[in-house]
């Protein structure tokens, strides 16, 4: 719009016995001109208009679950709704944001929520340095921090990044990256911490930890700390440490619960075949009241294949060992085996259908309880 | 101890960029210091006019809208092309050569995405070196970049537009 305007308001400015005084070539230069203003605007990416400054994107994913031994109603969900605000102060200077709705309503005794997932401002302090402050996706994992629905496989996210990883997990606090070359990169951040004790609730459940930046507790705090390598196309090795100082933020001269997380995984592209592996572990102090909790982890691999470019099937295998809180005092070991396809109508919207088989090794639990057979429909902008 | 480790946690992350090496600015290129690498000597930059019919076209088959023109810098052979093209949902401004149909060299110029900021590397970006368009496609797999994805299909539209727009040049 800008650019048409500028060369209107070129050929505007050249008026008839004005025109008659100029050679086609001298119009044809001051063209020139103006649209190489035009295109040194658009590199600088400044402009006149302040909305150029602003960027919108989003994504979306609607599911459907239907539980093939259980009683429990299958389910159609709006599971995720999101808009992306963004707005350049400058090539160094900018602000991103993540704003959602989940499960489609939200409010008092309704079943979703409204939540800032991310608010921050992220400065270039050099080329291969970059400071990120407010509010910021946790950076570990593989879906926590990109986890737009047309890039996965699965209706629904791997439980590994569900119940080991709280993810979407969002925290406050500072964190620098430096891109080191060659394609490893490292991130250090300071920030909010978990809250797992909830009188009554579910206190060593780590998803019910996450305090969502909403008038949080903060009298303690955690560190993360990621290295990653993806110095060949194609290959994607991390591995991430957290510390937490005390998951039941306790008041001053009450006992506190350290925890430690490490995660860790691999993923290589051959060709059209992809391979995954992720490993994530946390550790507790045996403050925590419950033995079995003070260890939870997960293992995660997965197998995808595109047979076109707009198909890709895959198979996915997940172990995982975590304490549901509440009056659990054994941990729940379950493994996930998922097979299903994706199909992208467009690169950026997608099909997905999916078969789950749930397995439990712990006493009381029903096997087929939890099999599924799920569809979606997934999006981004 | 640890409560004044976590209290000064925040204040490390800032220490840590006031150590951090400043001296490599030049990973980001200038259009002039892009073309500069592309040419012996920089010709002057013309301008592609592209109607309707062929802007349609050229979404179709790079997925970007080129606009009602292009500015290009052509010699020895070879065009040069300075392309914006998002990411998630910021643009990305890339210098892109071609040669004989072919891509010479893509850079990054500038990347103002939150995450991703691996493409801009050679390790990454010299995967398109040679590609040419088959068929409307790209005629090699580029392999993507876990956590990138959404900029490594970016640069993959820009480069099947940059060919697109070296084919439309008299």
């Amino acid at each position: 719009m800008l650019k048409r305007s500028m060369l209107a308001m070129a050929v505007a400015a050249t008026s008839v016995p004005a025109f008659a005084a100029q050679s086609v070539e001298d119009l044809q230069k001051q063209i020139d001109i103006l649209a190489q203003e035009v295109e040194s605007l658009k590199e600088n990416g400044s402009s006149a208009s302040p909305l150029d400054k602003l960027s919108i994107g989003g994504y979306g994913e609607i599911h459907y679950n239907n539980y093939l031994e259980r009683d429990k109603d299958d389910q159609i969900d709006a599971h995720r709704f999101v808009l992306f605000f963004g707005y350049d102060y400058s090539d160094k200077v900018r602000f991103f944001s993540e704003f959602e709705l989940e499960h489609s309503l939200a409010g008092e005794g309704k079943p979703g929520e409204v939540e800032l997932e991310q608010a921050y401002i992220q400065i270039d302090t050099t080329a291969n340095t970059k400071l990120t402050l407010g509010q910021f996706l946790v950076p570990v994992g593989i879906l926590n921090e990109t986890h737009e629905p047309d890039t996965f496989y699965g209706v629904e996210r791997n439980n590994l990044e569900s119940k080991i990883i709280p993810a979407t997990w969002w925290e406050a606090g500072a964190m620098f990256s430096q891109d080191l070359g060659a394609g490893l990169t490292y991130d250090i951040a300071g920030h909010s911490g978990l809250n797992m004790f909830t009188t009554g609730g579910t206190p060593n459940k780590i998803r019910s930890g996450r305090q969502k930046v909403a008038e949080a507790n903060g009298n303690k705090g955690a560190v993360t700390g990621r290295v990653r390598y993806a110095g060949l196309p194609g290959l994607d090795v991390a591995a991430t440490v957290q510390y937490q100082q005390d998951v039941f933020q306790a008041e001053p001269g009450f006992d506190s619960v350290a925890g430690v997380l490490i995660e860790a995984h691999a993923r290589y592209t051959l060709g059209a075949a992809t391979f995954t592996v992720q490993h994530a572990q946390w550790e507790f102090d045996d403050a925590i009241g419950v033995e079995a909790a003070e260890e939870q982890s997960g293992l995660m691999g997965e197998i995808s294949y595109k047979l076109t470019e707009k198909f890709g099937v895959f198979a996915r295998h997940t172990e995982l060992d975590w304490n549901d809180g509440g009056a659990d005092l054994e941990n729940t070991e379950r493994t996930d085996s998922t097979a299903g396809v994706n199909y992208w109508i467009m690169p950026r919207v997608v099909l997905k259908a999916d078969y789950t088989d749930v397995h439990y090794d712990t006493d009381g639990k029903d096997n087929d309880a939890d099999d599924n057979i799920s569809l979606g429909i997934g999006w981004s902008f | 101890m640890r409560n004044r480790l976590m209290k000064h946690t925040a204040g490390l992350a800032l220490l840590l960029c006031l150590f951090s090496p400043a001296g490599a600015e030049d990973v980001y290129l200038s259009v002039p210091d892009y073309m500069a690498q592309q040419f012996v000597t920089v010709p002057p930059p013309a301008m592609l006019w592209l109607d309707e019919t062929q802007r349609k076209a050229a979404l179709a088959l790079s997925g970007e809208d080129p606009g009602f023109r292009q500015r290009y810098w052509r010699a020895d052979g070879k065009s040069a092309w300075v392309i914006n093209v998002i990411g998630k949902d910021h643009p990305i401004t890339l210098g892109i050569s071609v040669k004989d149909g072919k891509i010479a060299q893509l850079s990054v110029l500038i990347y103002r995405e939150s995450r991703g900021w691996e493409v801009r590397h050679p390790f990454f970006t010299r995967q398109f070196d040679q590609a040419q368009l088959n068929r409307g496609k790209l005629d090699r797999n580029i392999d993507n970049i876990t956590g990138a994805t959404l900029s490594v299909r970016a640069l993959q539209r820009a480069a099947r537009l940059a060919l697109w727009l070296d084919q439309q040049l008299p």
